[in-house]
């Protein structure tokens, strides 16, 4: 594919050290990173990439680093261009055809806080979840807490968007279409629900962590927010109040659709118009009531009203509170 | 109290403040370096472009060594082999620093000679 000359607008300068070191400009609605390096035939010589939405998005939240943009998120367009020709704060980019060379690329870990100037438009979070920790602790206890909470906090958030009528159209289809994305058979289709569902999450939404200290009794904070976090906690608190009798519905309703084979089935292969459907739907509503779960309408509307779609979220949902409130039940944690 | 070189209208800004730095780090590409070696953008007289003038007609600091070397992880900075410590009074001009990643922003007054007030001079291994 030939790649032609572009032009770009100089939108803000991230990174000043006694000269412009790193540049974010926009291609038309497309964004641009340019970096300062070192080339005797320019006089401000600039390395430019394309960058996708995503991609940036995950640079401006500090998920990944400067290097990546410039050697892993393909695809991408490389530019060069000289600054001293910028006029009417636009320069004339020229494709750059061959591998970025060791010296045109940043170093691992530069981050975005480490930029010099101020970002406007993105909402850090504010809001702090601290899970107090106590008892032995395995690294991998850390982890299984952490993705069980960040799932219950996913599932609860986006269930309030997509009830939102004011919320953002684009947001509200994401919701809808991770619902209508999954087969719910097997248990990536439930990793990917769930993931998916941060999706939907804005800026100051997204679960990063402040602070750690892994120790026993120690402390893990948690940023986010705050109204998702006492609704993740209401969940997991109410939990154990009634655990017994959510349990024992728990299981009646996995054993009904083990015995008839329907958990290994395809929700979009189940047959909604059948008692089954019926029994399956009211014992799956009996849970959810247990559960607190006041979304019911939503559940049903976003699975396209079908009886093993609901109660295989549901069940999905149960397991990752339970999972959670198992470390409270056992003493080692108390969200704070 | 007048600064090392014209500054731009409005400028310093008025949240610049003046700070002694003990301990502060400027990045060099030769040793000894040379008088032009603290210059602003603005005083090495290259090309204008649209960033804040008085932004351009500062001097870059660090407040410790560790950020001034994650500086240097972009590849336009690259070509600075040495590291400077200095001790900067309170009287030697006005500054920001960034509480996230320590870069000072510096407006230096005429009376102040940054080169008399390196400590020492690092070489930074290749």
């Amino acid at each position: 594919m030939t790649v032609h000359r572009r032009r770009a607008k100089l939108k803000q300068t991230l990174v000043y050290i006694d000269a412009p070191q790193v540049l974010l400009l926009k291609a038309r609605q497309v964004t641009v990173v340019a970096l300062a390096v070192r080339d005797e035939n320019f006089e401000l010589p600039f390395v430019a990439v394309t960058v996708t939405p995503s991609d940036w998005k995950k640079y401006v939240r500090g998920a990944v680093d400067l290097r990546y943009l410039f050697e892993y998120a393909q695809p991408y367009t490389v530019y060069m261009f000289d600054l001293k020709d910028i006029k009417d704060g636009e320069v004339m980019m020229t494709p750059y055809k061959k591998a970025l060379p060791e010296k045109f690329l940043p170093d691992s870990r530069f981050f975005v806080h480490h930029h010099t100037e101020d970002m406007g438009g993105f909402a850090a979070p504010t809001d702090v979840q601290t899970f107090d920790i106590d008892g032995k602790w395995e690294l991998n206890d850390f982890s299984k807490l952490y993705s069980r909470y960040s799932d219950v906090y996913s599932f609860l958030l986006a269930l309030e968007k997509y009830e939102d009528q004011t919320a953002p159209r684009d947001i509200r289809r994401i919701v809808v279409d991770t619902f209508l994305d999954q087969p719910f058979k097997g248990g990536f289709s439930y990793v990917n629900f769930f993931d998916q569902l941060t999706a939907a999450q804005n800026d100051n939404e997204r679960l990063s962590i402040k602070s750690m200290q892994y120790a026993s009794p120690g402390t893990v904070e948690v940023k986010g927010s705050g109204s998702a976090f006492a609704d993740a906690n209401h969940a997991i608190y109410s939990f154990g109040e009634n655990f017994k009798e959510i349990m024992d519905q728990y299981n009646k309703l996995h054993d009904y659709l083990s015995e008839r084979k329907y958990l290994q089935m395809r929700a979009t292969d189940f047959d909604n118009n059948t008692a089954p459907a019926a029994y399956i739907i009211n014992e799956t509503k009996s849970l959810a009531d247990l559960l607190g779960l006041r979304q019911w309408g939503a559940i049903n509307t976003l699975a396209k009203h079908n009886a093993l779609a609901v109660a295989k979220i549901v069940l999905s949902y149960y397991r990752r509170v339970e999972h959670t409130f198992a470390f409270i039940a056992e003493g080692r944690l108390e969200l704070l | 109290m007048s600064f090392r070189e014209p500054l731009p209208p409005l400028c310093p800004p008025t949240d610049a403040k003046q700070q002694a730095y003990p301990a502060a780090y400027r990045l060099l590409e030769t040793n000894p370096p040379p008088t032009n070696s603290f210059d602003s953008y603005n005083k090495l007289n290259k090309p204008p472009y649209d960033a804040d003038p008085c932004i351009r007609a500062a001097c870059s600091l660090f407040r410790s060594k560790k950020e001034a070397l994650t500086a240097i992880k972009l590849p336009g900075l690259k070509g600075h082999s040495f590291i400077a410590e200095l001790d900067i009074p309170a009287g030697a001009g006005v500054s920001k620093c960034n509480d996230k990643n320590g870069h000072i922003r510096m407006w230096m007054y005429d009376t102040f000679d940054p080169i008399s007030a390196i400590k020492k001079v690092e070489e930074l291994s290749a």
